[in-house]
């Protein structure tokens, strides 16, 4: 019987192991270090992505509220100023009872003009009916509800951490006008400063004349990475509309 | 005996270590990928998203623009602007822009008519319009549900379009793959009459002496003194009122015997061009200008501003006159310069007249009267108290360039009367040139003279309208060609729009607040702006 003396030549003699397992080391060891450079630049990248996602949204959301505001107040001393608005209540609340079933949990939109849950809160309800305005018939002004006062501030997270929240309250002639919520809009867990410019100076305890045309919002956010934080900014010129027409 | 293989299971270990490897690495760029490709996509959203308001705005001015060039209506309506113009129902502009991303959109705009009693000569509007720009992406949303909130895009659900004309615009449709961002704006544009403002000009304007800038109100007894009530049960304020006297706006009594408070009218000057020079002169309201400056402005107790625009639409001459009938004849009266009186006519159908030009001085008058027979005592007609006239102008001798030239000597001496009231719209094609109190408006009412300068042609020199010495007008003067000089102790009531105004001296300029209702619409200005942000941002309608 005739045996194949080809087992032999799979085997591996000590220095090959040993040369073996060295450059599996040298290039395991580069793949390692490159791996957690790649993940720390992912995660520097996704952070930075975030933050300038949430300061977009932020920027956003101001400017939705700074457009409509037929009065602006700014208050507070930077890093992060807050920012009071007067906006016309143009939402009454849809017909009471017709967006849920009877029976069903959730909220019953239909007793506000705007939302007062978590999510949407100070939005106006997805059944709110809009309040285009009525022309006073003595000084042809718009008459409409009432009014929405908006605050956007800072509050606290943790030690560094910071959200820009936005608080609406709405108030008319009945309770079903009249109504409370805050959100938070975007939070930075490395802090956050926001400031409002007129002519590119930062002011402080002034309500804007009609004759103010744009106001300048400048919003900077940091993220918490341990390793390298990262700070962006983002600067907008809000054109102010509800303000000059009215 | 057969033996394993065993480089073969050495191979398939290999490969089982491969494919790990693979499919570990796989799923790490996957991972990353989407995480990449999502937030790529927020941002690309966020980007359209803004350029959505862009869009809707762009419906909101092209609206506005159209409205401004169809001014021909008498009640403030549309009927002849640029070709193409839907103004009734909803109107579908596709708006081309070259952002980041985003190379078109589609404006919806609709407007809506709104008339004001209070206004007969003009009405409100309401435009509304949604700005629509298409999505990429898929269904999915952000990662974060705040952007649902903030920007509410059209990523699912049923299908949803607007229909206006023959245009159908498509705001959301799964099946299709269709996703858009839309924002709707609405706004609101009141009417700007010639009454207005106090002094509105095309290019600058020059204060210097001591000329004071007031308002009053005729027709409020706490504005005016020596008023006789009117009667009307809802306004127990509303008189017919004389002048406060030298005292201005901000001196006078701010309320009532009741206490009630009275309004502070703003005796406003703007112009459209870059400079007032104040000179020191009191302004009891605003002082605007369109990117200019205003200098020496320690007496203006209003607010200062320079953001300033007013299209001053042009006149013509009277359509009686270019394109007369048997329905609306006029009377040719040549030149005048002796006595005569002119009577009037109803409302309804004035008087009509054309003269070259009116030249009076020594004792020669031109009397408005009513119109006759009248009763038996006073043998006029009250009724008939409404007269039109076109001055063309040319051939006035050594006033050339003036179709009214007058120099009074008395109150009946080379002057033009007004009986008290009686209602005269007066045309002219070149200057005037009024001295000692040659302009008798003896009504003392504002609303009794209207003043209307004709374009001149191409070519001509701007007109020049002068007063004077000691003159006393009451009237409003609408004339966007001419210049304008008041001098000496002219005391003018009423309202001046005009290309340039110059006021020297102690003249005294005082707005009559109540000529806005009846005075000339000059076009339209934003008075509310609002986004919509509601379950009603998706759908579109107006009334015309």
């Amino acid at each position: 019987m005739k045996h194949s003396s080809a087992p032999a030549h799979s085997a591996f003699s000590l220095p090959e192991l040993l040369i073996a397992l060295s450059i599996s080391a040298v290039v395991g060891a580069v793949c390692v270090g490159v791996y957690v450079n790649l993940q720390r630049g992912y995660t520097f990248v996704m952070t930075w992505s975030d933050l300038d996602n949430n300061l977009c949204r932020v920027e956003d959301s101001i400017a939705v509220d700074l457009r409509n505001a037929t009065s602006i107040t700014i208050t507070d001393t930077p890093p992060v100023q807050t920012l009071t608005l007067t906006v016309p209540q143009c939402y009454s609340p849809g017909p009471s009872g017709t967006l849920y079933s009877p029976g069903d949990s959730r909220l019953n939109y239909g007793d506000a003009g705007y939302d007062p849950g978590k999510v949407r809160a100070g939005d106006p309800a997805p059944d709110a009916i809009l309040n285009s305005g009525t022309l006073d018939s003595t000084s042809a002004k718009l008459v409409r509800n009432g009014t929405l006062q908006v605050t956007y501030s800072g509050r606290a997270l943790g030690t560094s951490g910071q959200a820009i929240q936005r608080m609406a309250i709405w108030s008319g002639s009945t309770a079903a006008l009249s109504g409370t919520a805050v959100r938070d809009v975007a939070k930075f867990d490395g802090g956050v400063n926001l400031t409002f410019q007129l002519s590119g100076t930062t002011v402080s305890g002034t309500t804007l004349l009609s004759s103010d045309t744009v106001l300048g919002v400048l919003l900077s956010g940091t993220s918490s990475d341990k390793y390298r934080p990262k700070t962006s900014t983002l600067q907008d010129t809000v054109y102010l509309r509800g303000n000059k027409f009215k | 005996m057969k033996q394993p293989n065993l480089k073969k299971a050495e191979e398939a270990s290999l490969l089982i270590v491969a494919l790990f490897i693979t499919v570990v690495l796989a799923m790490l760029a996957s991972s990353a990928l989407f995480y990449a490709s999502n937030r790529r996509m927020t941002m690309s959203r966020a980007g359209n998203w803004q350029e959505a308001l862009v869009v809707a705005e762009d419906g909101i001015n092209t609206a506005l623009g159209q409205i401004n060039a169809g001014l021909t209506g008498t009640d403030g309506s549309i009927t002849s602007a640029t070709t193409g113009w839907i103004n009734s129902g909803t109107t579908v502009m596709p708006v081309s822009h070259s952002g980041d991303s985003v190379v078109s959109g589609t404006a919806i705009y609709a407007i809506t008519r709104v008339p004001f009693p209070k206004l007969p000569n003009a009405a409100f509007y309401k435009i509304r319009s949604l700005g629509v720009v298409p999505l990429p992406g898929s269904q999915a949303l952000s990662i974060d549900s705040a952007d649902g909130v903030l920007r509410k895009l059209n990523l699912s659900g049923t299908a949803l379009s607007i229909t206006a004309g023959s245009s159908t615009v498509t705001l959301r449709d799964s099946a299709n793959g269709i996703r858009t961002a839309v924002r709707a704006v609405e706004a609101w544009l009141y009417p700007v009459m010639t009454g207005d403002v106090g002094l509105l000009t095309g290019t600058d304007i020059s204060l210097s002496g001591n000329p004071i800038i007031d308002a009053y109100d005729p027709t409020d007894s706490r504005r005016s003194q020596g008023g006789i009530s009117t009667g009307n049960p809802d306004n127990p304020f509303e008189v017919t009122g004389g002048l406060i006297g030298s005292a201005g706006q901000f001196t006078a009594l701010l309320t009532d015997a009741n206490g009630v408070p009275a309004p502070i009218y703003d005796a406003s000057i703007a112009t459209d061009g870059q400079l007032i020079d104040a000179g020191g002169a009191i302004v009891y309201g605003d002082a605007s200008t369109n990117n200019g400056t205003v200098t020496d402005a320690g007496s203006v107790y209003g607010l200062i501003s320079n953001d300033f625009y007013q299209t001053m639409p042009p006149v013509g001459a009277p359509d009686w006159y270019v394109h007369p009938s048997a329905s609306t004849p006029y009377t040719d009266k040549g030149s005048i310069n002796g006595n005569l009186t002119l009577t009037g006519s109803s409302k309804a159908n004035p008087a009509r007249y054309v003269a070259s030009f009116i030249a009076l001085q020594g004792n020669k008058c031109l009397k408005f009267d009513y119109g006759s027979p009248g009763t038996s005592t006073t043998g006029t007609d009250t009724s008939k108290n409404y007269i039109e006239i076109y001055v063309t102008g040319g051939g006035n001798g050594g006033n050339s360039g003036y179709s009214i030239s007058t120099k009074g000597q008395g109150a009946q001496d080379g002057s033009i009367t007004i009986v008290d009231g009686v209602h005269i719209t007066l045309y002219v094609a070149e200057g005037i040139r009024a001295t000692g109190n040659s302009l008798s408006n003896t009504s003392k009412s504002a609303a009794n003279l209207t003043i209307y300068g004709v374009t001149p042609p191409a070519g001509a020199p701007a007109p020049t309208y002068s007063w004077g010495g000691t003159s006393d007008f009451y009237g409003t003067i609408y004339a966007p060609y001419a210049s304008v000089n008041l001098s000496g102790a002219t005391n003018v009531v009423g309202s001046v729009v005009a290309y340039s105004a110059i006021l020297k001296g102690s003249v005294h300029f005082i707005r009559d607040v109540s000529l806005a209702k009846d005075s000339k619409l000059m076009g339209f200005r934003y008075s509310s702006w609002f986004e919509d942000t509601g379950p009603s941002r998706l759908s579109i309608s107006g009334s015309y």
